[in-house]
């Protein structure tokens, strides 16, 4: 094995790196290695990060923790050079620096392996690890037996015994991971961030992992871990950050000074103060809505939950933890491949949305109502009429505009859609009336239950209040909601029950008492 | 593992050898013309002519766009050529260079409109190919230039046996892009980016940079395979270039290069040409109706663009998975 090439702290003895990796506590001029100070931005309805900092010291691990939404993403996309913040700094060393684009933060030392998977596929193993800076041999010509050679070292020191030219293509979830590592380490960057870099590793490959961490620390990396297990973060880090609604929740502590309780409180905080929404009078009707033990083709497995008449059900979980995707398989976009799916106590079986919707009365309200919900250049009224074309068509096919419009009226004006006319094109109305349509146009389906998924994300918070009262009402009116959200205080004030899910498994249930702080506990007790 | 992906990619290459090699002895035995010495001059001419085209094709579908313009920009070089010939009497050794640059700048001026922009390079070549071939017509009042000189009438018919001299271009060409694609940074960031954009952007590759550079390219070979084309059909036609977007597709998606980008061959679009000239070829032989030709390359497209995108589905159920479609079942924050 070509020790060399093992760690970076040979590479540097042979002069052959561009950083410079000083001893631990030794700060080039007494500043830390990385400030991140008031940084703001904010996206459409949403103020992601609202005066967020950061402070990085050569040889630290910093946890950078916080819940769904929280601006942990937004804060490493900032520091990256991905995002542009509107307000706030930058400085390394004391230094105000600023990344217009990711080449810029490569050029200052900043290493970083993203969430999103992000090798470049029918590449091999040893090019997307080295893809930043290809080795040139003679001619300038790309040297593929040193790619593989110092490709080679970086693998070994993960311990990753995938072959540096497999192609990426041939690997597991888990190896490609490793891959995304070796390629942050790589970098030799004196600032290395990792965003959730343990999510598919076994926890041998995690401990591997820690150990280079470790060394790389004591040789002065500065490493920001950003991470939703905590116990990966008790056994690393040396400092945590908390963020919360885009604002530190407390000053950067040392972790020994905080235990795992304090750091739930720190990221759930208080629900943020609400109207309380009416008692509802009609109770919870039979159920209308049941799968049993149902696997899915997109990963769900052994899932069992029951919703009943005039009950609101919320599924709770980390992005991705395949809330959406099951919402897809009762619609029969994806594929049910096994147990009992029953509507209204009997089976059922359901091929496509059409059927979902004219047979067995199911709606989905999409999570993506830009993308997926609305047809976004149409008016209002064919955006909710969509569903019912079919009804209001006449003998030949022909849909009187007129019907159309007084089919539609009425649900506009039920769940007050602000819109000059109902000729107005859908792409001019704000987010929160938006989000109305999609339900509208559901609500004219005639549908008994509905699938809400994450029905407030970028909407601001008169408008959410309002979208939440909406959604009371219309299980007081006896349909059947299966709420999807990653929003903490948002399924705590509606849903009856909370379902958590985790990695295509439902994890838990909590019978819902409206309590924001004993119910979030128990709901991060299931995730974490 | 990388064994079995291994010989998959050799498979699809060699397939495609081995119905290029078929359809070659069942047209020899079929035919006594086939095998003629000038009919295979013929057939060797075109393949080298189609394959220039295929492979400015391919340069910018592996970025992920398309270039629509390839043709007008083909056209355009071969008139401006004959125009510098028959109106102005430049000599050649000045003509050949201004030609290559205006095929380069004319890629790079749809390069730098895409990444402008940011509208898609399949509608801005659509429009420029428009504007390309306009000023085609209006320095030709749409004829032909016939008054080109006779060291490039001569070189159009150059040969030796059955080895047509303009073939040099196409390996020089083909050599040139193995060696960009497989053994420089530039070409290999060409690649990454059309393989996984974020990816690549997030790696520090200058996407900008790498598309312009790859219509540049695209251009320049269109340019190449403009100013042979004259020199084959002896006319600088404003014409030139009009047929070659169909058969670039065909050729290069018959060969296993995929649209979306990422993935290129060259030896593959070399036998994707050669399938489609050696039909081609057969129906010329046989006297059947030049229309149809177009038909069956139509329908030979989407028999090859069906047949990939089922191949990729037989790998997505098994091990091989697309990466940008891996199941989003590990937990990922906000």
């Amino acid at each position: 094995m070509d020790q060399e090439r093992m760690v970076p702290e040979a590479q540097d003895q042979a002069g052959s790196t561009t950083t410079a990796t000083l001893p631990p506590g030794r700060e080039a001029n007494g500043r830390p290695l990385l400030e991140m100070q008031g940084i703001r931005k904010a996206f459409p309805g949403v103020q992601a990060l609202d005066g967020a900092e950061l402070t990085l010291k050569a040889g630290e691990i910093l946890a950078l923790v916080g819940e769904n939404g929280a601006g942990k993403s937004t804060l490493i996309k900032v520091l990256t050079g991905l995002y542009q913040p509107e307000a706030g700094e930058i400085l390394i060393e004391g230094m105000e620096v600023r990344f217009p684009t990711p080449r810029d933060a490569m050029k200052h030392g900043i290493a970083h392996m993203p969430q999103e998977r992000n090798l470049i596929p029918y590449f091999s193993v040893g090019e997307n690890i080295m893809l930043e800076s290809l080795p040139r041999g003679r001619f300038g010509l790309v040297d593929y037996d040193r790619i593989h050679r110092e490709a080679r070292g970086w693998l070994d020191m993960l311990e990753v015994q995938v072959e540096s030219r497999a192609s990426v293509d041939d690997l597991s979830i888990a190896q490609r991971q490793l891959v995304e590592i070796a390629r942050a380490i790589s970098r030799e960057g004196r600032i290395l961030v990792l965003d959730e870099p343990t999510a598919s590793l076994t926890p041998h490959e995690t401990e591997t992992l820690f150990g280079v961490l470790r060394r790389l620390r004591d040789q002065g990396v500065g490493i920001i871990f950003v991470s939703h297990k905590l116990e990966e973060v008790f056994a690393l880090c040396d400092n945590i950050v908390v963020l919360r609604d885009g604002k530190n929740a407390g000053n950067k502590t040392a972790i020994a000074e905080i235990d795992r309780d304090g750091v739930v409180t720190r990221m759930v905080g208080r629900a943020p103060v609400t109207q309380e929404l009416p008692e509802r009078t009609e109770g919870r009707g039979g159920p209308i809505l049941e799968l049993q033990h149902v696997n899915t083709s997109s990963g769900g497995r052994d899932i069992s939950l029951t919703l009943h008449q005039g009950e609101i059900v919320g599924l709770y979980g980390l992005v991705g933890a395949g809330r959406t995707e099951l919402a897809r398989a009762i619609i029969g976009i994806d594929k049910v491949t096994g147990g009992q799916v029953l509507v209204k106590g009997k089976k059922a079986t359901i091929r496509s949305v059409k059927s979902a919707l004219a047979r067995h009365r199911i709606g989905y309200v999409s999570e993506n109502r830009k993308e997926e919900g609305l047809i976004q250049m149409l008016p209002l009224v064919s955006n909710v009429s969509i569903t019912i074309w079919r009804k209001l068509q006449n003998l030949v096919g022909w849909i009187s505009s007129r019907l159309e419009r007084k089919t539609v009226q009425p649900f506009v004006e039920r769940l007050e859609i602000k819109a000059p006319s109902l000729n107005t094109v859908v792409a001019s109305l704000s987010g929160g009336n938006q989000q109305k349509v999609s339900l509208a146009k559901w609500l004219a389906a005639g549908v008994d239950v509905l699938i809400i998924d994450e029905p407030t994300v970028g909407i601001d918070v008169r408008t959410k209040a309002n979208l939440h009262e909406l959604i009371w009402e219309l299980v007081q009116r006896g349909l059947g909601i299966l709420l999807i959200s990653s929003d903490m205080p948002e399924i705590v004030r509606l849903a009856d029950r909370i379902l958590v899910m985790r990695r295509g498994e439902i994890k838990g249930e909590i019978a819902n008492d409206h309590d924001y702080e004993k119910t979030s506990e128990l709901i991060m007790g299931f995730i974490h | 593992m990388r064994l079995n992906l291994r010989s998959v990619v050799r498979a699809e290459a060699f397939v495609l050898f081995i119905v290029v090699l078929l359809g070659a002895t069942a047209l020899s035995l079929v035919s006594s013309q086939f095998l003629q010495t000038f009919n295979i001059y013929v057939l060797l001419y075109n393949v080298a002519l189609s394959t220039l085209v295929a492979f400015g094709q391919m340069v910018v579908v592996a970025t992920g766009g398309m270039n629509i313009s390839l043709g007008a920009i083909g056209g355009l070089s071969a008139v401006v050529a004959a125009m510098l010939m028959e109106w102005h009497g430049w000599p050649l050794w000045l003509i050949i260079p201004v030609v290559l640059l205006g095929g380069t700048l004319m890629g790079f001026i749809n390069g730098f409109l895409t990444v402008k922009t940011g509208i898609s390079a399949f509608v801005i070549t659509l429009a420029m190919a428009s504007a390309y071939t306009g000023a085609s017509m209006a320095i030709t009042n749409a004829n032909p230039i016939y008054g080109i000189y006779e060291s490039v009438r001569s070189l159009g018919q150059a040969r030796i046996g059955v080895f047509p001299w303009p073939a040099v271009a196409t390996m020089v060409v083909m050599a040139g892009l193995a060696t960009w694609f497989h053994r420089m940074t530039s070409g290999r960031q060409v690649l990454a980016l059309g393989g996984n954009r974020t990816a690549a952007e997030l790696t520090g590759v200058p996407i900008g940079r790498r598309v312009i550079q790859a219509h540049v390219i695209s251009g320049l070979i269109a340019s190449i395979a403009g100013f042979l084309t004259m020199a084959r059909v002896q006319a600088g036609a404003p014409t030139i270039g009009n047929a070659w977007l169909l058969p670039g597709f065909a050729a290069i998606v018959i060969g296993g290069v995929l649209l979306e980008g990422g993935k290129i061959t060259i030896v593959g679009v070399l036998l994707g040409v050669a399938i489609l000239e050696l039909i081609a070829n057969a129906l010329a032989i046989s006297h059947t109706d030049p229309f149809f030709v177009t038909l069956l390359q139509g329908a030979l497209v989407l028999v090859a663009v069906i047949l990939g995108q089922a191949r990729r589905r037989m790998m997505a159920k098994g091990r091989v998975r697309p990466l940008g479609a891996l199941p989003s079942t590990e937990p990922r924050a906000e």
